[in-house]
């Protein structure tokens, strides 16, 4: 079995480790999640220093049986599709020069590495489905509500669920149960129905029309080889139209911008992380230094866009509009939830850039990465992305999309998949 | 509009930012034929509160939480307000 350790010294996965794992079967936490005796910054130097003193939801339901071995390295609060705007850049299993996608970088790694691991992470717009495509794992993203989100650092507060990575799509099956459930500690969590599993199967799907525009040839090709591989499976698939796509886009950013500029405003360098600021400063002089020298560039600019978005009339043009959208959003996916029983995107435009060309990507074309992953997140849908194919050696994902609370129809449809894909692991030598 | 967001630019990021902000707005404009909505909601499924009995519970290690934080007599050390 490989030693995480030696693994993460090879593939920068894990932001903290425990030295040891005293259970066989091991999970990971992306760095946003909270859990004693490890350090959480969610990939921000303004958290560095800060240990929590209580363990997240996630974490008290996993370690019954599970051993924690360790925090994974992400983009700073979940900004970025490629893991290189964090404190570290973990590097992608099937080519270290590579992005492992992002935000959750190092959980995919880590699923994709150690044999039989869990990754916990969490996504409020792909931050699951894009890594798990570029490192060839399953990706489970649950409703929103569907787990909670007692112990996640809070920055986008009406995205985010926790959700899964692993090798395999059995163990999204036994993991799913195990970190779900009412907890009245977030009220978020408490009005799901049950979760059911092995009662529905995937029988139709529906794919946006014009959804492989714009997508490299090596995703167009693997998408449209698992079209006819999965009508060759007898399930139904139908091409309709999605129009409000176009608005998803902009609305979901305009509202992550806007919550997590209220969100990160508890960063005032007094509760937790950094705090070596000069306290005899007037308290806005105060505040500001440290946003100024502790928030990375990708997270100014977004508090900055939030900023914005809720002054005066923008509050009304900008935000309150793109709640809207996401109202129209929902009822489109629903009206399609009527004949089908998911939505199929590929999971990202194109397979892991390198590093180097992800570090110096524009914001904007970063979070455009995003489209297909994005809509699903902002709706609070269930999605999972599994391998579908590759392109020069690289995994290319897909994504089916469910309606709310109907994660069973995808893990069926994960492991329809599974049975007839074969999906190649790294060669990984440490 | 960073100084109203309380944020500084340092190391050449007012430069990056100048050319991100223009493509971004390219993307945000798109809002500005987003069909309208006559009702939205804050969170995209149902939410219901989560009650609990009015008896006060202290749920976190106060004292631990305390441990790294700069205090004064049990308090969290600021800066000024006024």
């Amino acid at each position: 079995m490989t030693s995480y350790h030696d693994a993460d010294k090879k593939y920068n996965m894990f932001s903290g480790t425990a030295a040891a794992a005293d259970k066989k079967r091991t999970f990971s936490i992306s760095d946003d999640i909270v859990a004693r005796n490890f350090q959480a910054t969610a990939g921000s130097r303004m958290l560095e220093g800060y240990f929590p003193v209580f363990d997240s939801a996630v974490v008290s339901r996993m370690t019954a049986e599970n051993s924690l071995i360790g925090t994974t390295n992400m983009d700073e609060f979940g900004f970025g599709m490629f893991s290189v705007s964090g404190t570290k850049i973990p590097k992608n299993p099937f080519d270290p020069e590579r992005s492992c996608g992002g935000s959750c970088g190092g959980a995919a790694c880590a699923a994709s590495v150690l044999e039989d691991h869990v990754a916990l992470g969490t996504s409020a717009g792909g931050s699951i489905s894009s890594p798990a495509a570029f490192c060839g794992v399953f990706g489970l993203t649950p409703t929103f509500g569907r787990v909670s989100r007692y112990g996640q650092i809070d920055t986008v507060s009406s995205m985010g669920p926790v959700g899964i990575f692993a090798s395999k799509s059995e163990l999204l099956k036994k993991y799913l149960p195990v970190i779900s459930g009412k907890d009245e500690r977030d009220p978020t969590s408490t009005a799901q129905p049950e979760l059911k599993i092995g009662k529905k199967k995937l029988r139709s799907v529906a794919v946006p029309k014009g959804v492989t525009d714009g997508v490299s040839d090596g995703v167009r090709k693997a998408f449209d080889d698992s079209v006819n591989m999965l009508k060759s499976m007898s399930v139904n698939v139908e091409y309709v139209d999605m129009p409000i796509l176009r608005h998803a886009m902009p609305a979901h950013y305009i509202l992550c911008a806007t919550e997590a500029t209220t969100n990160l405003a508890g960063y005032c360098g007094m509760r937790c992380g950094q705090r070596d600021g000069d306290l005899s400063l007037p308290f806005n002089d105060y505040f500001a230094s440290f946003r100024s020298k502790y928030f990375g560039a990708e997270t100014k600019l977004r508090i900055i866009i939030g900023t914005y978005a809720t002054m005066g009339e923008n509050r009304r043009t900008m935000y309150l509009r793109s709640l809207g959208v996401r109202k129209l959003a929902i009822n489109s996916y629903n009206g399609i939830f009527k004949d089908h029983d998911a939505v199929l995107t590929p999971s990202m435009p194109y397979a892991a850039p390198k590093i180097a060309d992800a570090v110096i990507m524009s914001s904007v074309d970063s979070y455009m990465a995003s489209r297909f992953a994005a809509p699903p997140a902002f709706c609070g849908l269930p999605s999972v992305s599994v391998p579908c194919g590759y392109s020069d050696g690289l995994p290319v994902g897909m994504q089916f999309t469910a309606c709310h609370w109907n994660e069973d129809v995808l893990l069926d449809a994960a492991d329809l998949w599974e049975r007839s894909f074969i999906v190649k692991a790294p060669e990984v030598s440490l | 509009m960073a100084g109203i967001a309380r944020i500084g630019l340092i190391g050449g990021e007012s430069e990056k930012f100048s050319g991100e902000i223009v493509k971004l707005f390219e993307l945000l404009n798109t809002m500005n034929d987003a069909p309208e909505c006559d009702s939205f909601c804050f969170d995209p499924i149902g939410i219901s509160d989560a009650l609990r009995d009015d008896v006060p519970i202290v749920d976190d290690n106060v004292e631990a939480m305390l441990k790294d934080m700069s205090t004064h007599d049990g308090y969290v050390r600021g800066p000024r307000i006024v």
